[in-house]
């Protein structure tokens, strides 16, 4: 009789299993659109499957480089850059991990078809030297490189070529890419199951290269777009971590005894985008010039905000102000270029009005999304009432993104709400898509045509420079130049509000990607 | 009877011609889909490349003409956010439509049906008063309010039910059923009752007014007269005569439940059509949207014609073709 109950206190023990081994289920807002990792430059699909894919270097918590498919890498030649491989990884079907699988996922995520092109856009090639061994060669001598490598991820060309996904989906194909629902990376997850828009189960690899920081055994994704509902879903315990928690709920669940919240300022910076180019506004009551024109204005603008107002009445404290385009943590940015270029002042604001001329101000329209940004209608309602004071009416236009975009990119716009994160964390990125001028290859979003040569050349020359310090000041001197041109008003760094079980510790991505290897259940 | 049938068909084909000329026009203004599909970084050469595979570089009438002619062989292209066949996804999700639709229906006809008798029965009791406030709640309640409400009390509050999703499924071929699990159910209940709520209070009331209405005919009196039981009275010669009307408007409602389950389902996060649908309008994803909207009309016009089918039976009149369709009342 006491022998069989030892045995069973053992098996209950045993049944416990590694002390560690946890689940966790998450909920967001939107879920991953393919599976496979060239398709889609999409926050949550990569977000999904930086889980099952690995790159040849990854981001560690604190975003910074580090090795991962790649064991270490030298710069022989400006352009070229060798890469020694980590030995012994396998992919999840048990394939070995060599140089031509390198070789081959490069040259597929720079195909037409791949939407991750961008990452790659400086490579010319990519040289198999031997099985453990790549070059990578770019057009120039690219400093960022590194920075853009975590996103090009690593494909099984066995797997790829024999399911016929040897390159991703082209829209006229017509048959479905076996790669869209089916996963075979390296990373520290597998694919356990998928269904759509609906759950994602990922499964620990117990097989993985390295030794795993996070305790899961199993993460279960469920999309749960309305608000209201994934928060409630939280509330009830039905899901052990859920995000974005909307600003509005932040009280609830910081009141509820079970959960916490993980917060802080994202990546991403939102700044007001004035069309400074055109000789008249498109909108505007002003007919025959273009107040944005004079630097009095646009001062006069900045000065009028009070975004310490908007941060605490409609972003609950969760925004960080700034007055920088490119926000802390991304590489070669300088963070004493944080504080606001000109205080709020409203009084001053007006005395700049009246010396451009306006002292009786003028009408503009302010395009501004209602489903991209947290809380974006209301904070343009908010600059619009500010604005008001130094008698700028403001006629807000406020559209879902999938119309705004499309307006604002094709320069359809007179003053805009927009936001930018730089996609491989690197100032170059925001440099070149927001200020430099527009170019073939250069300032694709910034459609209000800031444009000053030095700004131009000190950008250009960001882009070759290896020396990180140099590099650094570098980025300083345009991002200077550029904020005493007031080229754009940049507002504050968006907040992010994760929302968990006290047992989850997950600590807060700036990308305001979940990545579940940094995760811990108590 | 043939150029009866023959009209209503005619009739049919124009709705759906409509319907998808409607839906296409509508869409070129929901937004510009090339650069949802592409991030930000894309250059232009990227856009016009995806912009000419989607056909979107061609004049409308041409974009519209192609989609016709592959839509009438069931072809309505891929997602654009999905990358696969839209046949296939709509088909996927059907059977959760289907089934909340189907459990609505049903709740709201049992339980309608004897709640609408009972206040017309008994019209002054406390029970028909409360019933009858309840069903004006339950017809002015928007659905999605309705459906908050819920989640805050049987889920969050009470914790009995859970908030969101289709539980634990089983697949019976193609078709994915929760109607098997008691997971499944539990996953039910909650927008199953939020959809019906609606229909619920309808049939009541309209029960109720139909019976009022029977109750006061000579036929009625003299089954009184005869001392037949009150039972007896109510149910087999009054509700009988009443539930005509009713079976009618409960046939078209079944329509606008499958249409109008897209609110409940967003709320609950049910992985169904409406769902799909209105997940696609963020994406500005064509292809679902416009194949959403021709099956939803389909719903309603194979409805109609049934309905119309099923008076031709009914009503011998106009099998012998003395009455034109539009004599028929209703």
């Amino acid at each position: 009789m006491r022998k069989t109950m030892i045995a069973a206190l053992l098996g209950l023990t045993l049944a416990a299993g590694p002390v560690d081994a946890k689940t966790l289920t998450w909920a967001s807002q939107d879920d991953a659109a393919t599976m496979d990792p060239h398709a889609f430059n999409h926050g949550m699909t990569l977000t999904v499957l930086q889980h099952i894919y690995e790159g040849l270097v990854r981001r560690n918590v604190d975003m910074k480089i580090e090795p991962a498919l790649a064991l270490s890498w030298t710069q022989p030649e400006p352009t070229v850059w060798r890469f020694v491989l980590r030995p012994n990884v396998k992919f999840h079907d048990g394939q070995k991990f060599t140089a031509e699988d390198v070789a081959f996922s490069f040259r597929r995520a720079m195909s037409p078809t791949s939407d991750m092109k961008v990452f790659a856009a400086s490579i010319t090639a990519v040289r198999v030297v031997d099985p453990m061994t790549v070059d990578i060669v770019t057009a120039f001598p690219n400093a960022a490189l590194i920075q853009s490598l975590p996103e090009i991820r690593i494909m099984s060309q066995a797997w790829s070529e024999q399911h016929g996904a040897g390159l991703p989906a082209d829209l006229k194909q017509s048959k479905e890419n076996y790669a869209t629902r089916h996963a075979n990376g390296t990373g520290p997850f597998r694919l356990k199951s998928r269904d759509v828009d609906v759950k994602t189960v990922l499964a620990a690899d117990p097989a993985w290269w390295d030794k795993p920081r996070h305790n899961l055994t199993e993460a279960t994704l469920v999309r749960i777009a309305a608000p209201a509902t994934r928060i409630a879903a939280l509330l009830s315990g039905e899901v052990d971590f859920a995000y974005p928690v909307p600003v509005q709920d932040i009280d609830r669940v910081e009141k509820t005894p079970a959960l916490k919240l993980v917060q802080g300022p994202e990546i991403r910076t939102m700044f007001l985008s004035m069309d400074v180019a055109r000789d008249e506004l498109l909108y505007s009551s002003v007919k025959g010039r273009n107040p944005f024109k004079d630097r009095r204005v646009r001062q006069a603008m900045y000065q009028a905000i009070d975004m310490d107002a908007i941060n605490a009445r409609i972003m609950r404290g969760t925004a960080v102000p700034t007055g920088n385009m490119i926000a802390p943590g991304v590489n070669s940015v300088d963070p004493s270029l944080q504080p606001r270029a000109f205080p709020y002042d409203v009084a001053a604001a007006k005395a700049l009005m009246a010396d451009a001329g306006y002292a009786g101000g003028f009408g503009v329209t302010l395009d501004c999304t209602n489903d991209r940004y947290v809380n974006d209608e209301r904070v343009c309602q908010a600059l619009a009432g500010m604005l008001a004071r130094i008698d700028i009416k403001v006629t807000l236009d406020a559209m879902p993104s999938s119309r705004f975009f499309p307006k604002v990119g094709s320069k359809d716009t007179s003053l805009n709400f927009f936001g930018y994160t730089p996609v491989n964390m690197d100032a170059y990125n925001t440099l070149s898509v927001m200020i430099h001028s527009q170019r073939a290859d250069q300032g694709q979003w910034n459609v209000g045509g800031y444009a000053n040569a030095e700004v131009d050349a000190t950008i250009r020359s960001v882009l070759s420079e290896m020396d990180p310090g140099r590099r650094t000041t570098l980025v300083t001197k345009a991002l200077t130049l550029h904020r005493q041109d007031i080229g754009h008003i940049p507002l504050y760094q968006q907040g992010i509000v994760w929302g968990m079980k006290k047992a989850v510790n997950a600590p807060l991505q700036i990308d305001n990607r979940v990545n579940l290897s940094f995760f811990t259940v108590d | 009877m043939f150029f009866y049938l023959a009209r209503r068909l005619f009739q049919a084909v124009v709705v759906m011609l409509v319907v998808s000329l409607i839906a296409f026009v509508l869409f070129r203004f929901v937004g510009d889909p090339v650069t949802q599909m592409l991030g930000q970084d894309a250059t232009a050469g990227d856009r016009a490349r995806v912009a000419e595979a989607l056909g979107l570089d061609q004049p409308a009438h041409v974009q519209y003409l192609r989609f016709l002619g592959q839509a009438a062989q069931g072809d309505f292209g891929r997602s654009l956010k999905l990358g696969r066949p839209v046949a296939e996804l709509l088909a996927e999700r059907m059977p959760a439509t289907l089934e909340l639709s189907l459990f609505a229906a049903g709740l709201a006809i049992l339980v309608g049906v004897p709640l609408g008798v009972r206040t017309a029965i008994v019209r002054r009791g406390v029970l028909s008063r409360t019933m009858l406030t309840l069903s004006l709640v339950g017809i002015s309640l928007p659905t999605f309010f309705l459906g908050v409400l819920l989640i805050l009390v049987f889920s969050v509050n009470l914790g009995w039910l859970p908030s969101f999703g289709r539980g634990e499924t089983v697949a019976l071929g193609w078709w994915r059923t929760g109607f098997l699990t008691a997971d499944g159910w539990a996953h039910l209940i909650l927008p199953g009752l939020t959809l019906a709520l609606f229909q619920l209070a309808l049939v009541l009331r309209l029960v109720r007014a139909e019976m009022l209405e029977v109750m006061r005919t000579d036929f009625v009196k003299f089954a009184r007269a005869r001392g037949l039981k009150p039972r007896a009275v109510y149910f087999r010669h009054a509700l009988r005569n009443a539930l005509m009307p009713v079976v009618t408007i409960i046939g078209l409602q079944l329509g606008s439940i499958i249409a109008f389950a897209l609110i409940t389902e967003t709320v609950f996060q049910w992985p169904g059509m409406g769902l799909l649908f209105a997940q696609s309008v963020a994406f500005a994803d064509v292809p679902v949207m416009a194949a959403y909207l021709c099956l939803i009309a389909l719903v309603f016009v194979t409805i109609n014609l049934v309905v119309d089918l099923a008076y031709l039976v009914i009503d011998p009149r106009l099998r012998d073709g003395r009455l034109t369709a539009s004599a028929k009342g209703a």
